[in-house]
Parts: structure tokens; sequence; C-alpha cells
């Protein structure tokens, strides 16, 4: 398998076209075109969710093109302060999605359900999509309706598709052990095609990338996310046990696809040891860094080196 | 027996119109979800779902019984809501269709007002951020929360900043607003406008 071949995006294109209105002229090669909306966390604390994302779908013939001038989508801190306000902020990121007019990506968890949120709200006819309306008017921002908004992990598995993902492949996992852990926001409140309980999207990825995907009972079993702020203890006694069943299931990392689960489970790994008296030492990856690496692009631009619990030992001997 | 039935469809009927009357509940109506909470059947599936449960005064099926009984002050002052982890376990599992993660943004909405706890302190410097640069900046917010509730809480947090640094996970330098930060703090003060504030 050559590597021209590899990025080849006729292939994606012709298996399911996503590009809304595109006339593909006989001979040009259409690309899965999406706006991307990075979220705050992915410019901070997960660039390498960042890097990695883009740069793998790019290889898999994604384009991702950021939302200009994005702003917060609130999270988890609008809802809880202000409701219209909680659709305003997200529906200005749908307005300008709107307006470049391409579906729109978006790779945490956190911002795929509060973009999703308002898209919903702005997808009805209640009186809540006439207030959001009327408050963008102010600074000049229409939406029309309901925009298209698909999880990274999902065009992963569907518009690139097992099939082409597994050809692309060129360093192959072969006996990495790894639990997947989605976290809640992936699948609930079911806004992704996937089952809210069950989960399989991260599973299939990490086995068409050749990795020991091992069963992992607490994938959708909650970090706590922003909790660790204001209720910390607990919220490091909800990851000592997705950790203890990861390391039970013989897990050497763990996947993951939100930058909260990423932070809880990684950065606080040695709080979580000091006060549960545990040794955990298990790396917490984004799936997208794996499935780049097996790619094979390196292990730098994949940005391994930034978590806090090193993933390099277990993947020296893929290099 | 006929007289029996009567009575219980009687009782019923009362005891619906109060429910539906409860000056609280009609409150929440104007929050998502607000709506359909007198359908709960007390089957405390919410309750056995949340990873969080056991760690509030009140239980999320007890809170919901709470609401509809229109107990607005020990609601509001109970602490179940600011555990909501919005896993929305509760809300896909719910036989009734009750959206109870948007129910508990509400009740946090409302509370949010008169609330001087720590939670409230967050979402509240949050979404200052928010408004201040139109993105939240991990430094700056935490820092800020910091000031807001204990300042020697910094001290605390140093060593995992540090590491968060040397990580390139956080930076020192100043946060800069997007572009559209003024379409974002004029967001604010429309929808404060709309909600009948300023």
């Amino acid at each position: 398998m050559t590597s021209s071949k590899k990025v080849s995006p006729v292939t994606t294109a012709a298996e399911k076209p996503r590009r809304r209105g595109a006339s593909t002229a006989e001979g040009v090669p259409p690309v899965v075109a999406y706006s991307f909306f990075p979220g705050c966390s992915l410019h901070s604390t997960a660039r390498e969710y960042h890097d990695s994302v883009v740069f793998s779908l790019a290889a898999l013939g994604v384009d991702l093109q950021e939302v200009d001038d994005w702003n917060c989508c609130g999270a988890t801190a609008l809802s809880s302060t202000g409701t219209l306000l909680s659709y305003v902020l997200p529906a200005r990121v749908l307005a300008l999605a709107q307006e470049a007019g391409r579906p729109l990506a978006v790779a945490c968890n956190s911002c795929f359900v509060t973009l999703n949120r308002a898209n919903a709200v702005l997808d009805g006819q209640s009186e809540w999509r006439e207030r959001v309306e009327n408050a963008l008017r102010a600074i000049g921002r229409t939406v029309q309706g309901a925009t298209e908004i698909r999880h990274t992990l999902s065009i992963l598995r569907e518009d690139v598709g097992l099939k082409r993902l597994r050809q692309a492949v060129q360093r192959p996992l072969y006996g990495l052990r790894v639990a997947p852990y989605y976290g809640c926001q992936f699948s609930r409140p079911r806004y992704a095609d996937a089952n809210p309980e069950l989960p399989v999207e991260m599973d299939e990825v990490l086995e068409a990338i050749g990795a020991d995907v091992v069963r992992y009972d607490r994938k959708t079993k909650c970090c706590g996310g922003a909790l660790m702020t204001t209720k910390e203890d607990v919220v490091l006694q909800l990851n000592e046990q997705l950790l203890r069943e990861a390391q039970a299931q013989g897990a050497e990392l763990i996947a993951v696809c939100c930058p909260m689960c990423q932070m809880n489970l990684d950065a606080y790994q040695g709080k979580i040891n000091n006060r549960f008296g545990t040794r955990y030492n298990t790396p917490i990856v984004y799936y997208s860094q794996l499935v780049g690496f097996a790619l094979g692009l390196s292990e730098e631009s994949m940005g391994f080196s930034r978590g806090f619990v090193p993933a390099t030992r277990h993947l020296r001997r893929y290099a | 027996m006929w007289m029996g039935q009567t009575e219980t469809t009687v009782l019923k009927l009362v005891r619906q119109e109060t429910l539906d009357a409860t000056p609280f509940l009609e409150e929440l109506r104007a929050y998502p979800s607000g709506h359909n909470i007198k359908n709960c059947i007390q089957c405390g599936v919410c309750t056995a779902s949340c990873p969080l449960s056991s760690e509030m005064t009140e239980t999320p099926r007890k809170i919901i019984e709470m609401i509809k009984a229109g107990m607005r002050d020990q609601v509001l002052s109970s602490d179940t809501m600011w555990f909501c982890a919005s896993c929305y376990y509760c809300t896909v599992r719910c036989p009734q269709g009750i959206n109870l993660a948007e129910v508990m943004y509400g009740l946090r909405t409302i509370a949010t007002k008169t609330a001087r706890n720590l939670s409230a302190a967050f979402y509240q410097t949050f979404a200052d951020t928010v408004r201040r640069y139109g993105r939240m900046h991990e430094s700056d917010l935490m820092v800020r929360f910091a000031l807001r509730t204990s300042p020697l809480s910094l001290l605390k947090m140093g060593p995992l900043g540090l590491r968060m640094l040397a990580k390139g996970k956080m930076s020192l330098g100043l946060p800069s607003a997007i572009r559209g930060a003024k379409e974002i703090a004029k967001l604010y003060d429309k929808v404060a406008e709309m909600e009948g504030g300023v």
C-alpha cells in the first residue's frame, strides 16, 4: 500500500458524500468538508486532541475548517446561570457555521452537547427559538433552523468508515490493550447516533487500527466533569473507580474522546494515588492520537508527551 | 365500593389540581423540561442511575416530589443540583420523559440569583470570563474563582498549576479576547434586557 493511496479522498466521498450542494465536476476529487468547532479546551489543556484530530482526519480525506472567531459554547456554566444565554452563545457559533456553509464538526463532548442543545431549540417552534433569534438580531446575525452537527468520533467511524481506516493503517497497534472510555456526553442525551449506555464507535475505531480493545463496563460512567473544581473529594472517587476497572481488565491505557475526562483521569491520577493508596500509572490518550500514530504520523506530532502519565513506553514497540 | 371509587377519583382530581397550581411548579415551567415534572411517578430510576445521589442531602427522586409539593425554599437551599454532573443517565432512563438534567440546570439558575456557595461562584465566574473574552481561559478563570472564594486556595492549586504550565496545558500570558468580544458582551446585555433585568 502506497502512502498516496492512503490519503485518496475519492473513496470516502463515493461512499458517503457529505458536502452540501457541492458541484463536483468529473475528475475533481470531492473532499469531506466540515466547519470545525474546537472549543476552549482544545486551544489550551487539550491541544494534543486538537492536533491529533485535525492531522489524522486530514490524512483520511476529511477537511476541517476552523470556524472563524468562534466563541465559547458556555458549557455547563451558562446553563447553570441563565437559560436564554445558554442557548444564545452556542447559537452564535451555529450562525457562524451556517455562514460558512458546511456541517459542523465538534470534538469535545461537552461542546457537542451544548451546541446540540441549542440546535434542538432552533430546530423546533418554541418561544425559545423566537427569543434566541431575537437576541442574535442584536448583533446582526441570523440562524436558519437546525445545523448538522457531528462528533469527530462519528465522522471517523461513519464518514471515513472502518474499511478505509483499516486500509490506511501503516502501524497496526497489535497487542496494545486499550480500554475505550466514552464518558457521558458523547452518547447521552442521544445527540450522536449511538447507544446511550453502550456505544461501540470507539471500540470499532480502535479495533480497526489493530488495538486489542478490552471489555470496559464503565465506558459510559461519569468522571464528574467540571465538578472536579467544586466537589473534588467525590469526583476523585469516581475517577478511582474508572482507573480500577481499566486496570482489572488488563488495559495498558485508556482512550478517551473528551477533554474533561482526559484531564480528570490524567492530571489528577497522582492525587488519586495519594488519596487512595493506589499505584495507577495508566496513560489517558485521545482515540485520535492512537489513530494518527497508527496512520504513521509521528509520536511527537500526536502530542503524546503532553500527558501527565507518559504513554511513550507503550508505544515504543510500534515505532 | 361505588362510593369508595368516587372518593378516590375525586381525591385524585383535587390532588392533581393542587399540584398543577403549585406556584413553584408554575415558576419552573419557564425552564426546559419544567412542564412535565408533574408526570413523575416516583419510580426512583433517576436516583438509582445517578453517580452522585449518595452525596446529595436530597436524592433526585425526592427533590422532584419536593418540587411538586411546592417546597421552594427547601429545594433551592438543597445541594442536590450542585452535585449534578450532567451525565444524563436519569434523562435517558426516565420512563416519563422528564429531562431531569435540564431541571437541575433550571434549579441552579434560580438558586444562583441568591445562592452564596462555591458552585454558584464557580459558574458565575465562568460566565463572567466568557463575557470578558468570548472564550474561557483556564488560568484566568481559576485565579478569579480563587479570589472570589478563598484566595488561600491559590496556594493549594499551585503544584498542579505549575505542572500544567510545564506540559503547556496552561499559559501565564494575558488572555486575549476574540474579535467578536463586543458581540458577546452585547448578547449578554440583550439577554439581560429581554429577561427584564439591567
